[in-house]
């Protein structure tokens, strides 16, 4: 049963994939269970250019399982992952993002470890500046927040 | 925990699905779908719903110009959060903005790090003083060290327990964090690196890993540059250009205690704060550092009422140390550990903490000193001269004692000692923490024999679990 199954960004790109590998995501899945003869699914939230790794993923990862849990494979699937990861930061937010409403768990794992590697052991700035967000705290929210953590001395 | 958001998303689809040719009205589903879609469409769990699917459908449409992250949706924030370090989290996530705030302190992130009881007992706690966040329990109670210089550097044992200064330490276990108390022979070292260590295999450094630092205060000399700049930039609000007074918080962390720095990694790999370790020599030596857990707690930001609801509230606590020896010598170590209501000296463990002076003026003023008559306490001399009395020896509901025996630890590796009591007794205020160590003695005499053959102890650390 290698049935097809068309999935469409929401800028039109088709990616035709087949069914096992699209199986992955559980929105896909559940939404299968239910018209069991749809060939196509529209993803409305997912662009393109994200889909295609979500695609690109789903199809190794597949393939990788189908071949057994060896060390080996393992192993490369390791390799193959970090290599994946070596993206944009703006195209590892859309693949949370995408992930996530896909709910692929394994390349929700994935991303969101790497984002954290990202945070981790910067400073609050060097987050700010990393992630373009304008601080929106007022100055007491700040010092609110700072008088909670830092236990006070006489 | 996105599942809700997972049904309404999908049912949102699905919806689409049929419907595109037709105004979206959920009636005009053919029947044969119907048993995925309830009758109407939101009030699907709304509690859960209302939380997280906000941001995540339309995260889309609003706020396009903006950055990558800002659309990052509450949902995946999370999931990242997740991922985090707890220093990062609390130090820097939370004050990003908004947003990042709220989630970073949402107790869904923190139930998987705040061990159950102390998630059971947040609501409690919050009725008895200030309002306490999940993560700011976590700080205090989990994320900080409870035993002071845990890296046990021998510049950094003056340090006196958090919110004590010099001058207000009452005794030398409050003046300085390991205090030897018995010494033979040679006594103690205190090295930094450990020496004869080697490295050995994989291991990129011969030091066991660093220990969770304690809070600190007081300054001291080395005032991280780093660090002050993190301040300046914490302190110096971009947006109205209100420099905010300058709290007291020079070496916050930077003060060699065994903190890498809250706000960052500059400080980690620091000359000061390269381990160190207490080296017992061929006899027998006590290293003792006393922790008033009651003080402590208070310190760290809760109120008279909380701490005592938390040290009552029957916590796990763990102990940990890492012991070793040299490469050419085996050590022999014990670990004790004594939870007492740590009322002076009247208890005549010998570790009293009470007055000195303040004894002779006001013999009965101070709290359970001398209170059963048999405190040793009651005579004359210094707290920390007093012997131990019979008292001491009654075992009472609100103290625990643990001694581990003697135990032979290898050499040249480090090996992690654990203790944890999975129940602490009520009514307990204090907790003692005693190593020793020596020569094994019925190891291999090397020649010639280097002064610190003994047990060295490394990377403390007391919590609550």
């Amino acid at each position: 049963m290698n049935a097809k199954l068309t999935l469409t960004s929401n800028d039109g790109q088709k990616f035709e994939v087949e069914k096992e590998v699209a199986l992955q995501s559980q929105m896909i899945k559940g939404m299968l269970e239910d018209i069991q003869s749809a060939a196509s699914v529209p993803l409305a939230n997912v662009n393109g250019q994200t889909l295609a790794k979500v695609v690109e993923y789903c199809k190794f990862h597949y393939e990788a399982t189908k071949k057994g849990d060896t060390q080996k494979t393992k192993a490369a699937i390791k390799k193959w992952d970090k290599a994946f990861l070596n993206v944009e930061q703006s195209v590892l937010f859309d693949l949370i993002l995408a992930a996530n409403y896909l709910h692929v768990e394994s390349l929700l794992q994935l991303t969101c470890q790497a984002a954290a590697k990202l945070i981790c052991n910067k400073t609050t700035q060097e987050i700010r500046d990393m992630f373009n967000i304008e601080n929106d705290l007022t100055a007491e929210d700040e010092a609110q927040l700072l008088s909670e953590i830092e236990w006070k001395f006489e | 925990m996105s599942l809700s958001v997972f049904q309404s998303e999908l049912m949102r689809q699905f919806r689409d699905l049929f419907t595109s040719p037709a105004p979206n009205s959920p009636k005009s589903l053919p029947s044969s779908s119907g048993r995925a879609l309830p009758a109407s469409p939101p009030p699907v769990q709304a509690p859960g719903h209302a939380r997280h699917g906000l941001p995540i459908a339309p995260s889309a449409a609003p706020q396009r110009d903006a950055s990558p992250a800002t659309e990052l949706s509450t949902d995946a924030l999370e999931q990242i959060f997740l991922r985090c370090d707890t220093d990062t989290l609390i130090g820097s996530c939370a004050s990003v903005c908004k947003a990042w705030r709220a989630v970073a302190s949402s107790s869904s992130l923190w139930r998987h790090r705040l061990s159950p009881k102390l998630m059971a007992d947040l609501d409690q706690l919050a009725t008895l003083g200030p309002p306490l966040a999940p993560s700011r329990l976590f700080l205090i109670m989990q994320g900080r060290n409870f035993l002071r210089n845990p890296t046990f550097r021998r510049d950094a044992n003056s340090q006196p327990q958090l919110g004590r200064t010099a001058a207000t330490s009452r005794s030398k276990y409050q003046r300085s964090a390991w205090v030897t108390t018995a010494t033979i022979g040679d006594g103690v070292a205190w090295e930094a690196p450990p020496a004869g260590m080697r490295t050995y295999g994989t291991a990129s450094t011969a030091d066991p890993p660093p220990p969770l630092p304690y809070p600190g205060g007081g300054g001291g000399p080395r005032a991280a540059s780093s660090w002050q700049q993190q301040q300046h930039l914490l302190y110096h609000h971009p947006q109205s250009g209100h420099q905010l007074p300058s709290p007291p918080l020079l070496g916050f962390f930077g003060n060699g205690s065994g903190g890498f720095g809250i706000w960052g990694s500059a400080v980690r790999g620091w000359d000061e704060h390269q381990p160190g370790c207490l080296a017992t020599a061929n006899d027998w030596c006590e290293a003792v550092q006393v922790v008033d857990l009651d003080w402590e707690l208070q310190r760290r930001g809760l109120s008279a009422a909380q701490a005592a609801a938390l040290l009552d509230a029957e916590l796990s606590l763990r102990l940990s140390v890492h012991v070793g020896a040299r490469w050419d010598c085996v050590g022999q170590y014990s670990v004790g550990l004594l939870l007492d209501e740590g009322n002076g000296n009247a208890n005549g463990y010998g570790y009293g903490t009470a007055a000195v002076d303040g004894h002779h003026h006001h013999p009965g003023g101070l709290p359970g000193a001398g209170g059963g008559g048999g405190g040793s306490g009651g005579g004359g001399g210094g707290a920390d001269d007093s012997i131990p009395s019979l008292q001491s020896f009654v075992m009472r509901p609100t103290r625990h004692h643990f001694y581990s025996g003697r135990v032979v630890c290898t050499s040249d590796t480090w090996q992690r000692f654990e203790y944890v009591l999975p129940c602490c007794p009520r009514g307990f205020r204090r907790a003692v923490v005693i190593l020793r160590g020596r020569r094994a003695p019925n190891s291999l005499v090397v020649s010639p024999m280097p002064k610190y053959c003994g047990a060295k102890f490394a990377s403390a650390e007391l919590i609550f679990s």
